[in-house]
């Protein structure tokens, strides 16, 4: 008897992805040719948060995700700020970015070493030429530069916890600015910080050259002429991951639908001292944006767009809202029917553009148009690359992610310089009624909050995550998820071991764990289950 | 040589990044100093080969020993007791949960969801969730009041939202180096080592607290978060300021109120309008006092220190 | 504020509260949501009001109440500037006087 023509494979967990994500395949003559990703944990923060507090946001939200946790008190931050129509000094706009900027720094190698090259390791790859050295480096636990890579993720926030105390889970942001009022002694334990962190990691081991070398690469040719200049560049883990995911064809597949969207970050702290939800566009040093990669096109990102679809996920509401006008209304019953409601994500789609693929691509991406200000960060490389590799890839979104490590560091050494250590650091606001919006990059990408104070107190709060961009399920028109989407094309050697679906899963670093089960297609009955992990 | 495993339940994955800031020992060094085998964990995957199902029966049925078992998150029971809204390899979360912990030679919750509920339940609780032995100050959670580990100890709470990496390593350490009988727990079941001192103790506004100076809004530099900020450092247990974060500081340290994060009733008030970063008053004193001082003794001791109070008090002492 | 101002606006309340300037003494705020709605009328006066700001603080030139409350004790009290900390007052005050807004 021979295969079955089509088979599935239901992957629960996929682990090395934080939360609980399944994903189902159907795979036809060894490729995926359909995909279903599914959320599988509800904790109903939007729920708890009605009727609070206004300010319980900051209190709550850094803990919906605790590897985001800054980022989403940016977004509470912020979303307050517009809410009440504070005045935030300068140095607060600072002190919020370093924040950001540092959370963001700490996940590059603990993602990359923790999560992402685990996979180099597979057995699946033993015939690749650079598999002893994979293995020699990056075994988990064990491996020379994992233990290097994880161990010194730990010393960007510890600048964190110079401003807010700790990381994770501080609250140091509130409205009107910052609860701390940092001394030379911070910043300069800062400085300290951040020069270790350069001359232990980031330049000898990841990059196998100076930051400055780094910086002048800005085409495809720049790259591969800085990749053959010297062996320390090409045996760099940045070097190696390159080479290697070529040589295992990381390159071949995971694509998704081409379409990017960032809210962009980082308020210039001259330029969003009075803010509101409609000037933040022209206020933030990284510029937000939707690309589209079949028209090779730019352009702004505005909140009002947004819209969530439920007809696929576990809620009992009218399709195509905007989150203000959500309710969040969970069912009890949430069967996996992978022809009806299989998640608790949503289907969040832009109102004119539809799905949108979100995170460290999606940011550079943006950041190689040329709409926005004038002033604003421009980076070539990622689109020149995006463009002759022609599109998306696992390898290409991984890069993305690296890569921009050295434009944190650099706005991270601006933030330390720009700190005027005798002005103010918070203006007290009064608290009034009103609606908010509050937006940021997480480091795997656009994050926001929308907030809705009335007599007092929330009315509606709702958050949208890089997540549920990218797991979300099929929207009422049909369009997969972008993760969905990536899956299409996803070659599988060996369906006992679904590795692929892992570096595709986690090339996205979306913030959820998952299983593999195949099925038969057509009997659906159980054959094997898989860990991918 | 001990085997350990790790799950999350309604989680945020904030206890196991902040565990991964650890150093000395660090995450690795616990493997590979210590011998603390990690069977599994949600994100720091190691290649399991035949799969986390297995491996779970196998830990249940005790053919894999499973020394250590650390819960993450909280238990989630909705809807309806069923636990379907937290799913994990085909059933639900809270299944896994009580059959490992009765396999398990120590059962550790770590940080607050796992032990009282934390913030996935405050009120309305939609997940219905609790922690492992309690929910908020009440006895029993998923595995029940009178529930002991194979060891003979009631499930381990180290609370915190997070908790501190020292405060986990430590345990696993001991039950690693066989010092496992010297582990005291207080009455909710915390390490007595950590958990006697207050958040207080060693916090740098301590003077300021003494003189009954105020940091009456954020971004000062002189002042204590006591009285006008809602800071529940004089009430609340942990060593956060005897064992620094993340090497450097702590929350009052860096200006920021203490919220009680490592008692049950965190988060306090359940966020009700009105009282986030404020102290709660009546009639001009404060609602909650500092742990065992009384309304007549505070108010004595009020006029007393602003009487002995030194002019530097009232001065920026925190200066650039 | 420089020592010199700080006395003039002394001499300048002490002479508008011993003019028998009409103050809001009551209603005390008994919790802290009731403490925080008189911080928010005190904010919508303009910032040299100090006749607005005496009456809405509720302001006395004697020790108040059955308990004989003072300045003196009071957490905003700052003993050696003789100063109102309170952000929403920040004004020079004598140690007998009082306001609605004292706590300990």
């Amino acid at each position: 008897m021979g295969e079955p023509a089509v088979q599935t494979l239901d992957i629960s967990p996929v682990g090395r992805v934080e939360g609980d994500l399944d994903v189902r395949v159907d795979i036809d003559d060894g490729v995926v040719v359909n995909a279903w990703t599914s959320a599988e944990l509800f904790r109903g923060f939007e729920i708890i948060l009605r009727d609070k507090d206004p300010q319980a946001g900051l209190v709550v939200t850094p803990r919906a995700c605790g590897i985001c946790g800054a980022s989403h008190l940016t977004c509470a931050a912020w979303a307050l700020d517009t809410a009440w129509g504070t005045t935030v000094p300068r140095n607060a706009i600072l002190a919020r970015n370093l924040g950001q900027l540092t959370e963001s720094l700490q996940s590059l190698p603990r993602h990359h070493y923790g999560l992402f090259m685990i996979d180099y390791t597979n057995k699946n790859y033993a015939a690749s030429r650079y598999y002893a050295e994979a293995v020699k480096r990056w075994t988990p636990f064990t491996g020379t530069n994992y233990e290097l890579g994880v161990t010194i993720s730990g010393r960007p926030v510890e600048i964190y916890a110079l401003l807010g105390g700790q990381w994770p889970h501080s609250s140091y942001m509130v409205p009107g600015g910052v609860m701390c009022a940092p001394t030379l002694t911070d910043v300069t334990r800062a400085w300290s910080i951040l020069e270790h962190f350069r001359s232990n990691w980031f330049e000898p081991v990841w990059l196998g050259c100076s930051l400055e070398r780094y910086e002048q690469i800005r085409s495809y040719d720049d790259f591969l002429a800085w990749l053959e200049e010297k062996p320390e560049h090409a045996n760099s883990d940045l070097g190696l991951y390159w080479r290697m995911s070529q040589d295992i064809g990381l390159d071949k597949y995971g694509v998704g639908h081409g379409k990017y969207i960032s809210w962009g970050y980082l308020p210039h702290e001259d330029r969003y001292n009075e803010p509101t939800i409609e000037g933040r566009n022209a206020a933030v040093i990284m510029k937000s944006g939707v690309y589209n990669g079949a028209s090779d096109s730019h352009k702004l990102m505005d909140q009002v767009h947004t819209r969530e679809d439920v007809t696929r996920a576990w809620y009992d509401e009218p399709g195509g809202l905007h989150p203000f006008d959500r309710t969040t209304a969970a069912i009890s019953n949430n069967d996996m029917d992978p022809e009806g409601k299989y998640s608790w994500c949503t289907a969040v789609h832009h109102e004119d553009n539809g799905r949108l693929e979100a995170g460290p691509l999606a940011r550079q991406l943006v950041a190689g148009g040329d709409h926005g200000e004038s002033w604003q960060h421009t980076d070539p490389l990622v689109l020149d690359m995006y463009r002759r590799l022609g599109g998306a890839s696992v390898a290409l979104r991984h890069f993305a992610r690296m890569h921009e490590g050295v434009k944190i560091y650099r706005q991270i050494e601006r933030c330390l310089r720009e700190l005027r250590l005798d002005d103010e650091w918070y203006i007290k606001p009064t608290e009034t009624d009103g609606q908010g919006w509050g937006a940021t990059e997480a480091i795997r990408g656009a994050l926001c909050h929308w907030i809705d104070v009335r007599d007092g107190k929330i009315s509606n709060y709702q958050i949208i995550a890089p997540t549920t961009w990218n797991v979300g399920p099929r929207a009422d028109n049909g369009e997969r998820g972008p993760i969905e989407e990536s899956l299409i094309g996803t070659p599988i050697a060996d369906p006992s071991d679904p590795v692929e679906v892992g570096h595709v899963c986690r090339s996205y670093d979306s913030c959820l764990v998952c299983t593999v089960h195949a099925h038969d297609a057509k009997t659906g009955e159980e054959l094997a289950r898989f860990q991918t992990a | 040589m001990a085997n350990l495993l790790w799950l999350q339940g309604g989680a945020c994955s904030g206890n196991t990044m902040s565990f991964l800031n650890a150093e000395e020992p660090s995450a690795c060094d616990l493997v590979t100093d210590f011998g603390i085998n990690v069977l599994w964990h949600p994100s720091l995957g190691l290649e399991l080969g035949e799969g986390v199902h297995k491996l779970l029966r196998d830990c249940v049925s005790g053919e894999i020993p499973l020394d250590i078992f650390v819960f993450e998150g909280t238990v989630v029971n909705a809807p309806n007791g069923t636990g379907n809204w937290n799913r994990f390899a085909g059933r639900p979360m809270k299944d896994w949960v009580r059959e490992l912990s009765e396999a398990a030679q120590f059962v550790v919750a770590i940080g607050d969801c796992a032990t009282w509920g934390g913030i996935p339940a405050t009120a309305p609780n939609p997940s219905e969730s609790s922690g492992m032995q309690f929910l908020k100050r009440d006895r029993g959670g998923a595995l029940g009041a009178g529930f002991v580990s194979k060891a003979g100890l009631p499930a381990i709470n180290i609370p915190g939202c997070p908790a501190h990496p020292d405060w986990v390593t430590q345990i696993l350490v001991a039950v690693a180096t066989g010092r496992a009988g010297d582990l005291k727990l207080d009455e909710f079941q915390r390490p007595a080592t950590f958990f006697t001192s207050f958040t207080q103790t060693g916090c740098t506004r301590n003077m300021h607290f003494a003189y009954k100076v105020s940091a009456t809004e954020f971004g000062q530099r002189k002042g204590c978060l006591f009285y006008d900020l809602g800071c529940r450092g004089p009430m609340t247990h942990s060593p956060c300021n005897r064992i620094l974060w993340n090497r450097q500081s702590s929350k009052t340290r860096a200006g920021m109120p203490c919220l009680g994060c490592t008692e049950p009733e965190f988060p306090f008030f359940d966020l009700m309008p009105g009282t986030v970063f404020k102290t709660q008053t009546m009639m001009g004193v404060p609602k909650d006092m500092p742990t065992g001082v009384a309304k007549t003794g505070y108010i004595k001791l009020t006029a007393a220190a602003k009487a002995a109070a030194p002019a530097w008090a009232e001065q920026d002492i925190f200066v650039v | 504020m420089p020592g010199e101002e700080q006395d003039k606006l002394l001499i300048e309340i002490t002479d508008l509260l011993a003019s028998g300037l009409k103050t809001r003494t009551e209603p005390f705020p008994e919790d802290a949501r009731q403490f925080a709605e008189i911080l928010d009328e005190l904010r919508q006066l303009a910032t040299d009001d100090l006749e607005g700001k005496l009456v809405v603080g509720g302001f006395t030139d004697h020790p108040y109440g059955e308990d004989q409350q003072r300045c003196l004790e009071c957490m905003y009290y700052l003993v050696h500037r003789k100063w109102c900390d309170l952000p929403e007052l920040s004004l020079p005050v004598e140690p007998e006087w009082w306001c609605r807004l004292w706590r300990i």
